[in-house]
């Protein structure tokens, strides 16, 4: 079956279409819909696919447009989630077999949030098991396929995330990061996601990995789609005492600032080092466009960087293994071979480790905000290499998150977005870190650089 | 004792029974850390003033 084209190439072209009513939603949601049917044998990206509940729920979102009343720029979009966000009736599996048959009462605050913005769900997405890897290679679901090489991955863990919006099968998707598991995928896939402000977005709702390290961001093809999806999910939630009660900025009418006169902090120790050529080719050069738009790129070091992955490790280990462990006593054999083996070696992390290690994570935030009031971004390389084959996936774990979990230790917002191809080519991802709270600037910046370049609107071979 | 025997026994402490003896593959996690890292934060830790893990919730203004 070929799949039928997409009739726009992002989400803030299809919200102006949907509003003008030159598009209708039941239209786009039935071109998604068909492009998953052709697709999915190939790419694997979803785990459930709701068909029925997205077309009733065109239909609804139709009779409101067409009656003159618009939810704003998200109504009548195609959207899917990660397969951790509880979806009120829909199974949610957290791609495990533990969760195999758990369907929750109720939606995640950030779908919710999706819902009453217009947005249409499409499904349920692939990911790595629990979201505990970086590779979306999935014991019980299946690999999600990378759609620029299907004999790749698509990185992780909200690797399905990333490859329906790459493939078109949806305008927008939900993910989460606690290491990197948006920007990671993002990159690995040429698509722009963003990781906000620990505490921006509510995780209520959300399967947690590592409480402290969670956050949910979107994953779209531009950052202008990214603002308008996190305008529609950020703010304060009653249900997430993690979530800040602090004013969220209209994202989408900040966007048009340009680079000229930001200064971009450029850390060559730990984030440029063991990072292959092309990569860093394509971030030099990026680099240089920021520089024509009228960026300062100075370099600058972030102390305890090099410490970061360790860091994130103490953390993210114990706190996995604190809500893991009720299922891992009673159901052990319900987890794939990684889940169990990382679990596992959380078992032998001390008591006294991780108190270190959040003393440390202290220590590191104060330094760097010494760091973020000389500069207004940092940039590096989203991951130091291109996406790896299935078969090699799991050498390269540890290495995809290397440049990433630095800023979940922090909590700054970062963003990855298209910057170039490798030879064979395999996307390269460009990462852009704020200040916390400055979501508007990541996105800015972003924007203006994607107004200046194409990477991020080329489709790949698959469609 | 192996990593993977260090690792079975540090679960079957928790109460976790592994299902198959010889399944579990040593993570990485386990050759790097934890011992190593426990060193390098208390050195590190001791060329700054350690922070606190816990801090009350501010009065409201």
């Amino acid at each position: 079956m070929s799949a039928p084209a997409l009739p726009v190439a992002t989400l803030a072209e299809a919200s102006r279409l949907l509003q003008r009513r030159q598009l209708s939603p039941l239209e786009l949601t039935e071109t998604c819909l068909r492009r998953i049917e052709a697709l999915e044998p190939a790419l694997n990206s979803f785990i459930t696919v709701t068909a029925e509940m997205a077309l009733a729920e065109a239909r609804r979102a139709q009779e409101e447009l067409a009656a003159g009343k618009s939810r704003g720029p998200l109504h009548g979009v195609p959207v899917a989630v990660k397969d951790l966000f509880f979806t009120a009736g829909v199974r949610t599996t957290a791609g495990s077999r533990v969760l195999a048959d758990f369907v929750p009462q109720e939606d995640a605050t950030a779908v919710a949030r999706l819902r009453r913005a217009g947005a249409i769900v499409l499904g349920k997405l692939n990911m790595h098991e629990f979201a505990f890897g970086t590779t979306s290679v999935n014991p019980h679901h299946g690999p999600v396929r990378n759609p620029w090489d299907t004999g790749r991955v698509a990185g992780g863990s909200s690797g399905g995330s990333a490859s329906a919006v790459a493939a078109g099968e949806c305008l927008a998707a939900l993910g989460t990061d606690t290491g990197g598991s948006v920007r990671i995928p993002a990159a690995l896939c040429g698509i722009t996601g963003l990781k906000p402000t620990y505490g921006r977005v509510s995780v209520h709702g959300a399967v947690p990995l590592a409480w402290s390290l969670d956050h949910v961001g979107p994953m779209c093809r531009t950052a202008e789609d990214c603002a308008l999806v996190l305008a529609a999910i950020a703010g304060h939630d009653d249900r997430d005492r993690t979530t800040a009660d602090v004013p969220v900025p209209d994202y989408p009418s900040l966007l048009d600032g340009g680079a000229r006169g930001l200064r971009i902090g450029v850390p060559r120790e730990h984030f440029f080092e063991q990072v292959d050529e092309e990569v860093a080719g394509a971030v030099s050069a990026a680099l240089a466009v920021l520089a024509e738009l009228g960026a300062e790129i100075e370099e600058v070091s972030l102390p305890y960087g090099e410490m970061a992955p360790l860091l994130a490790a103490s953390i993210m280990l114990p706190e996995a293994l604190a809500y893991h462990l009720p299922w891992l006593r009673e159901r052990p054999g319900d987890y794939g071979p990684d889940t169990l083996q990382r679990l596992g070696a959380a078992a032998l992390y001390p008591a006294a480790l991780y108190v270190q290690a959040q003393r440390q994570r202290q220590v590191l935030v104060e330094s760097w905000r010494e760091v973020w009031q000389r500069v207004d971004l940092v940039a590096t390389p989203t991951t130091p290499v291109v996406a790896p084959t299935v078969e090699e996936a799991a050498r390269w774990a540890l290495v995809l998150n290397r440049n990433t979990n630095a800023f979940n230790v922090s909590g700054q917002p970062a963003i990855s977005l298209p910057c170039g191809f490798s030879s064979h080519g395999l996307p390269i991802g460009l990462q852009l870190v704020g200040r916390w709270w400055d979501e508007a600037t990541v996105l800015r910046t972003a924007h203006a650089y994607q107004q200046a370049t194409d990477w991020h609107l080329r489709p790949p071979p698959l469609v | 004792m192996d990593g993977q025997e260090e690792v079975r026994q540090a679960l079957a402490r928790m109460g976790v029974e592994l299902p198959t003896r010889g399944s579990l593959p040593v993570s990485p996690y386990v050759e790097v850390l934890p011992r190593a890292v426990e060193v390098l934060f208390s050195q590190r830790l001791a060329e700054r003033p350690p922070a606190p893990v816990f801090a009350a919730p501010r009065p409201q203004a």
